[in-house]
């Protein structure tokens, strides 16, 4: 169950830095691709990190690919030793990307995302232009066949 | 031309037109394009919800499916 107003709603109220990237901003493109997951990429700066903790912690973060019965503690500690977390939640699956591939770190993403009004937030969402670049550098198969329909959308919606 | 309006009646030779010739189904996409950020947000967790329903009914079927294969046969 993916529940994304839920998720992307506390991200914001703890004031966390975050692109929204990915399928769901893909989405928010206009493209009608679907996804199991949410993507987003974070700044690694320690206090965004704590606010990023305290965020998500009441949906109880866990590693996707952790066994079941193994620890897990999820605390800003956790997240400055990495800087791709898949994990899953009460929420659903989100994926934490300090970078992303085709764009770089978290201020070039910032630096290529375009601000969205939803749910009484701005949120920062991946740019079209990024999204392709992205999608293109990454260059895997269900990357590269997303790309048709995101060309079509930047098409649609340039001006004049 | 509104965005959704430009979907449906490419021009020749752009990418709508390519999208179009790969395969996509445009009408999907403008349907999008008419809606609010949140509406588009909502209509994506919605058929990723029920996509998952469809993939878990599935897994279920098919893991059930195995079970019966390695039961004993009937006489």
């Amino acid at each position: 169950m993916l529940k994304l107003r839920e998720t992307l709603v506390p991200l914001a109220a703890h004031d966390v830095d975050f692109v929204i990237i990915g399928a769901v901003a893909a989405g928010l493109h206009g493209s009608a691709r679907t996804t199991l997951d949410l993507d987003v990429c974070y700044s690694r700066h320690t206090a965004n990190l704590e606010r990023l903790a305290s965020a998500l912690a009441p949906f109880h973060p866990r590693l996707r690919d952790l066994p079941p019965g193994l620890p897990f503690l999820w605390e800003a500690s956790t997240l400055r030793i990495g800087s791709l977390f898949t994990l899953t939640t009460d929420l659903g699956d989100i994926d934490l990307l300090a970078e992303v591939t085709g764009v770089g770190g978290y201020p070039e993403v910032k630096a290529a995302s375009v601000p969205v009004e939803m749910f009484g937030y701005r949120f920062a969402v991946l740019s079209l232009d990024a999204l392709i670049a992205s999608k293109r550098a990454i260059g895997r198969t269900k990357d590269l066949l997303i790309l048709p329909e995101l060309e079509a959308i930047r098409e649609a919606t340039r001006e004049g | 031309m509104t965005p959704a309006e430009k979907l449906l009646d490419p021009a020749a030779g752009g990418a709508i037109a390519a999208a179009r010739a790969f395969g996509i189904d445009l009408t999907l996409t403008a349907g999008r394009l008419r809606r609010t950020p949140e509406e588009r947000l909502r209509d994506l967790e919605q058929v990723s919800n029920e996509f998952a329903q469809i993939r878990g009914a599935a897994r279920r079927t098919h893991a059930q499916a195995q079970r019966n294969l390695g039961s004993p046969g009937r006489a």
